[in-house]
């Protein structure tokens, strides 16, 4: 059987849906499997627990055939760093054996930390494909451990950049380069050992290409790659053709930029017109002096995620997902900044915020298909230091949960990581198991944070840390502390978060602005704190849907029942009485 | 009409040629195309032919009036 291919008449070649199905689970289970590889041999929690990678695979000209379902934002930045990467050293570099290493944003890399290692796969002497994975590093050389510093002002003071280049050449390290990578971070042995993971990833994925083409054919396999991305590229186009054709508007802002005051609005004006999508941010604030910009690749995939979100799960995810959109991100703004702008919360802040901006512009166009907004930070906690028990530096990027934006028939999920990252928070015994430092004093869910709705929003948290050692360096880049997550089509706003700490002997929770006078409390880098000393980091909820009034009341009851809801927010959202009073009334 | 152009990526000066209308990097090959009386830079005859469809009705005047 042939299928139909609208779009691209000249892709007929004949593939049976059974093979192509087959295919494109072939393709998307070797990308799951390369996850599973980093995360059993990495040596770093980032890996092991929070699962910050994603796993792709492209074409030779750098389509992307197929990725897994791992961190979104890295899914749609890796689109343009291949490509990039591919074009800048240009095909005829590329040997069998060979693996890149790249992680500059402006050359495509989401922001510093991600790390992407390409390595070209060859049959009989032909390039047939690449295979790609990116990884968030818990360390890079930045100025403070961890990197994401709050306080950068140029990209520089967010770690080592590294254009594309070779760290492997013909299935040989390159030691130079090696050498120089593990110079510059504070934790060489992690690094080594994360990368390796990365590298074992990439060859699992190319024994499975291997494998298919010796049992499917070369031809299949090319052909096939084809085929579905023009089925996804029409499945797609016909998923947009569905939201009515319009022009329509959402404009947000990031609260501070880590250095002064003031915010940085966003503004976005999405156009539908038939099967494309124009999303076009000008009127958008110039770029931040601190790290809140956003290179173009992170604005693109923020797009790229909210469609993902409203569109059929069921389409490949594969280059032609991408093809309808045209993201429009005028240079030198918050949305595309300028070398040699910092960007370490823009992959991190902005693109959370982006993506939910595209669910506020269709809120009334697909109601039954939004969601209200999430509590659209990563909630980035850094910290590093000399583990007292074995000598050894450490550092490791802690992220947190947030509450998810209620949708048209439920509420939102609680204290899920943002909807950028679809990464998984580390376990506390993991926690405290690999980083003395801190001891997690409390973990939990915060009654109220929820934005009232017919489906509220799902509940921020609060964790408190105590430092257990002598000293720890710690730094932060958190949003939603001035600004609300807001609800959507009638739906109230979420509970916002924040970040406080004690000094050991005090009573009073105070802001890193009180207590180390940063310029922003919640977004600095390097500071130390000591024995003692405890942290709380309070995460936002997100915004409710529709109308409190129209909450089913058993909805309302089991809130109050398992502590989501106080009787006094339940009176004042939703109209609740107690039995008593309804019998008394 | 426009062509598909070439840029080097050199030591000192990495790439930063960028699209006028997207605004993304545009490594390796380029298109160029003669739009509103200049030569400009685009990352493909797609996004040219948009800059005269979308991006010149909507913003061409305010870019001239400057």
């Amino acid at each position: 059987m042939t299928l139909s291919h609208a779009g691209n008449k000249d892709m007929r070649i004949g593939l049976d849906p059974v093979t192509l199905t087959v295919l494109d689970n072939y393709l998307t289970s070797t990308c799951r499997d390369m996850g599973v590889t980093m995360m059993t041999t990495a040596y770093s929690p980032i890996f092991n627990e929070s699962l910050d990678f994603s796993c792709v695979i492209f074409d030779p000209r750098g389509q992307m055939l197929a990725q897994a379902e791992f961190c979104p934002s890295q899914i749609g930045t890796i689109k343009f760093t291949v490509e990039w990467t591919i074009a800048e050293l240009g095909l005829e570099a590329f040997e069998p054996g060979d693996v890149v290493i790249h992680n500059d944003p402006y050359r495509g890399s989401g922001h510093v930390p991600e790390h992407m290692l390409l390595r070209p796969v060859f049959w009989e002497g032909e390039l047939i494909a690449f295979v790609a994975n990116v990884a968030h590093m818990s360390e890079v050389g930045a100025k403070t451990p961890g990197g994401l510093c709050g306080d950068a002002t140029e990209i520089f003071q967010e770690g080592l950049l590294i254009p594309p280049v070779k760290i492997k050449r013909r299935g040989e390290d390159v030691a130079d380069i090696w050498k120089m990578v593990l110079t510059n971070h504070r934790t060489p042995r992690v690094t080594f050992g994360d990368f390796r993971a990365m590298m074992a990833s990439l060859e699992l994925a190319e024994r499975r290409l291997h494998a298919l083409v010796v049992e499917q054919g070369l031809d299949t396999f090319k052909a096939g790659g084809e085929e579905l991305i023009t089925i996804a590229e029409r499945r797609m186009r016909a998923e947009i053709e569905e939201i009515p054709d319009g022009v329509y508007f959402f404009e947000d802002a990031i609260e501070d930029d880590g250095i002064g005051e003031g915010s940085f609005p966003m503004k976005l004006e999405l156009t539908i017109d038939g099967s494309e999508v124009i999303a076009d941010f000008t009127g958008s604030a110039r770029q931040a002096v601190g790290p809140v910009n956003a290179i173009y690749a992170v604005t693109a995939s923020a797009i790229y995620n909210a469609f993902l979100h409203l569109t059929d799960s069921t389409i490949p995810r594969n280059e032609g997902c991408y093809r309808p959109f045209t993201i429009i991100a005028p240079r030198g703004t918050i949305v595309n900044c300028e070398f040699p702008a910092p960007v370490g919360g823009g992959n991190t802040e902005t693109s959370p915020r982006i993506t939910d901006m595209v669910f506020g512009a269709l809120a009334d166009a697909i109601p039954e298909r939004v969601v209200a907004s999430c509590g659209g930070t990563s909630s980035p906690f850094l910290f590093g230091g000399r583990d007292a028990r074995t000598d050894e530096p450490y550092a490791h990027f802690h992220f947190e949960g947030v509450g998810w934006g209620g949708r048209f028939n439920a509420d939102g999920n609680d204290m899920i990581v943002t909807i950028n990252g679809n990464c998984r928070n580390t376990p506390v015994e993991v926690f405290e198991t690999r980083y003395p430092a801190f001891r997690i004093e409390s973990y939990r869910l915060t009654a109220d944070s929820g934005g009232p709705g017919t489906f509220r929003g799902g509940l921020g948290g609060e964790r408190i840390f105590t430092v257990t050692t002598d000293e720890v360096t710690v730094s932060a880049l958190l949003n939603r502390m001035h600004a609300d997550p807001w609800g959507t089509l009638g739906g109230g706003a979420g509970a916002r978060g924040g970040l406080w700490v004690r000094r050991g002997g005090q009573q009073e929770w105070r802001t890193f602005v009180e207590e180390f006078g940063t310029a922003s409390p919640s977004k600095f880098s390097g500071v130390t704190l000591h024995d003692g000393d405890q942290v709380k980091i309070v995460m936002p909820g997100g915004g409710g849907y529709g109308d409190p009034r129209k909450r089913d009341s058993g909805r309302v009851e089991r809130d109050i029942h398992e502590g989501f809801v106080s009787i006094e927010a339940a009176r004042e959202h939703y109209g609740y009485e107690t039995e008593e009073e309804r019998t008394d009334g | 009409m426009g062509e598909w152009r070439h840029s080097e990526v050199g030591y000192l000066q990495p790439y930063r040629v960028v699209c006028e209308l997207c605004g993304q990097l545009v490594p390796g090959r380029y298109w160029e195309q003669l739009s509103a009386g200049e030569q400009r830079i685009f990352c493909s005859p797609d996004h040219a032919a948009k800059y005269e469809s979308y991006w010149l009705p909507r913003y061409g005047q305010q870019v001239a009036s400057q």
